[in-house]
């Protein structure tokens, strides 16, 4: 595991959807002969993150995804992936990717087309100490955001999502999360919502097979499963 | 506000031959810190755990623990255990924690299951693309003894030392004293299925 954590170049390899869906942990004794079943949850789960159809559109991109494949190396290396927040997060006006785009007064953009960027500020504070393993956190409502029920945040790329409020104290929410909390997060520590990221690795070795067309337009899936191994190292270490 | 539907299921393993080295293993995804601020390791799938229950029905000569996702911390442990002869008799629990409908830990884990280490198996294969793996911990406890054939075997030593047992006070059971043809008699365990 290298020191330094890569993150996936969201803005250049944009996946035309993200599919970040938790896999809860339940056990049974199966179905009784009526159909049912009766369910015990053996823990929270881990996340479950796919892209579909990433545009490799030239041959910068095509070169990022090469270099993200040898760093994935398989399913051992890993990287932290972007989870767009704009299905939950209402984000202001003319943003993309979580990004203010801002031109010239004149509207005109640099002379490479591109345009002043500013991350969004969404500015949600962790109230209360979370420790490992917790599952119900303490959250500090910030500015840029009107609810905190249901989002997705993470920190240090450990991706988190919030579930139904069980108290609301001013700007203080107590909400519980999925899954349970991978690496303490300190209190005051400020938590990224406006583009959270979780640590992945492959789900298959050949994940990031790609084709190359005639064409050269191409657009691949890959697959994710959250990098629990590292969060288990880390509290053991 | 213990609802019954969650639970953790926690897995100990005390190694014989290393002094104050426990492996703490849980079945679920990440990092797990208990009350007394150990840590328990996620592996991420254990198959065969299924295998407990046989046990205590006395069907399962041994359970087969297949860990999966164990670190080389825990790994390391197994192999220095087994490199030094020393692997059997390392004990093996397995415990249940209930937690509230927020998944948190409620009371102390019940040891549901404890047995002794009779074997690990280092189980490396490859299946096409897929290649696993598997570090296989062979557990035995006193069950074990219904299906192996000397064990199901009555002698009169074995009747006298549990007559011991049962009924401290009272003479020594003699009803297998004397009789030569125990030698070559099985006495079957009851079954239940």
């Amino acid at each position: 595991m290298p020191d330094s954590i890569m993150v996936w170049p969201h803005r250049y390899l944009k996946p035309a959807s993200v599919m970040a869906n938790p896999v809860p942990f339940t056990r049974s004794g199966g179905k009784s002969l009526g159909g049912l079943s009766r369910n015990t949850r053996t823990d929270r789960g881990w996340w479950s993150i796919s892209y579909r159809n990433v545009p490799l559109y030239d041959s910068n991109r095509r070169r990022l995804w090469n270099m993200l494949r040898q760093q994935f190396g398989g399913m051992a290396g890993s990287v932290a992936v972007p989870v767009w927040n704009h299905d939950t997060v209402e984000l202001p006006d003319g943003t993309s990717n979580g990004l203010f785009l801002t031109p010239h007064s004149d509207f005109s953009p640099h002379s490479d087309a591109s345009y002043y960027s500013q991350p969004v500020s969404i500015v949600v504070e962790m109230a209360i100490v979370a420790a490992i393993s917790d599952t119900v956190v303490t959250l500090r409502m910030g500015y840029g955001i009107s609810d905190l029920s249901g989002i997705r945040f993470s920190y240090n790329h450990a991706l988190y999502e919030t579930g139904q409020p069980t108290l609301i104290d001013g700007d203080e929410w107590t909400l519980p999360i999925f899954p349970a909390i991978r690496a303490e997060i300190p209190a005051d520590a400020a938590l990224e919502v406006a583009m959270p990221t979780c640590l992945v690795k492959l789900a298959t070795d050949r994940e990031m097979d790609v084709s190359f067309s005639a064409g050269r337009f191409d657009q691949v899936n890959v697959a994710f499963v959250e990098d629990t191994a590292h969060w288990n190292d880390l509290a053991v270490a | 506000m213990s609802s019954g539907r969650s639970i953790r299921i926690l897995i100990q393993i005390d190694w014989v031959d290393v002094a104050e080295t426990v492996s703490r293993l849980w079945d679920g995804s990440g990092p797990y810190i208990d009350a007394d601020l150990n840590v328990w390791v996620g592996a991420a799938a254990l198959s065969g755990i299924t295998g407990v229950d046989m046990a205590i029905n006395g069907e399962a000569v041994v359970l087969n623990i297949e860990l999966s996702g164990v670190n080389s911390t825990n790994s390391d442990l197994a192999w220095l255990s087994f490199t030094n002869n020393e692997i059997i008799g390392s004990i093996f629990r397995i415990l249940i924690q209930t937690c509230d409908d927020y998944d948190q830990p409620v009371g102390d884990p019940e040891v549901k299951f404890t047995g002794t280490i009779d074997n690990i198996i280092f189980h490396d294969k490859a299946a096409g693309d897929d290649s696993t793996s598997i570090l296989i911990v062979e557990v035995v406890n006193r069950f074990t003894l219904r299906r192996i054939i000397n064990g199901s075997v009555l002698s009169d030593t074995d009747q006298k030392a549990r007559a011991a047992i049962l009924n401290p006070a009272g003479n020594p059971d003699r009803f297998a004293e004397r009789v030569p043809l125990m030698l070559d008699k099985t006495v079957s365990w009851p079954q239940w299925n």
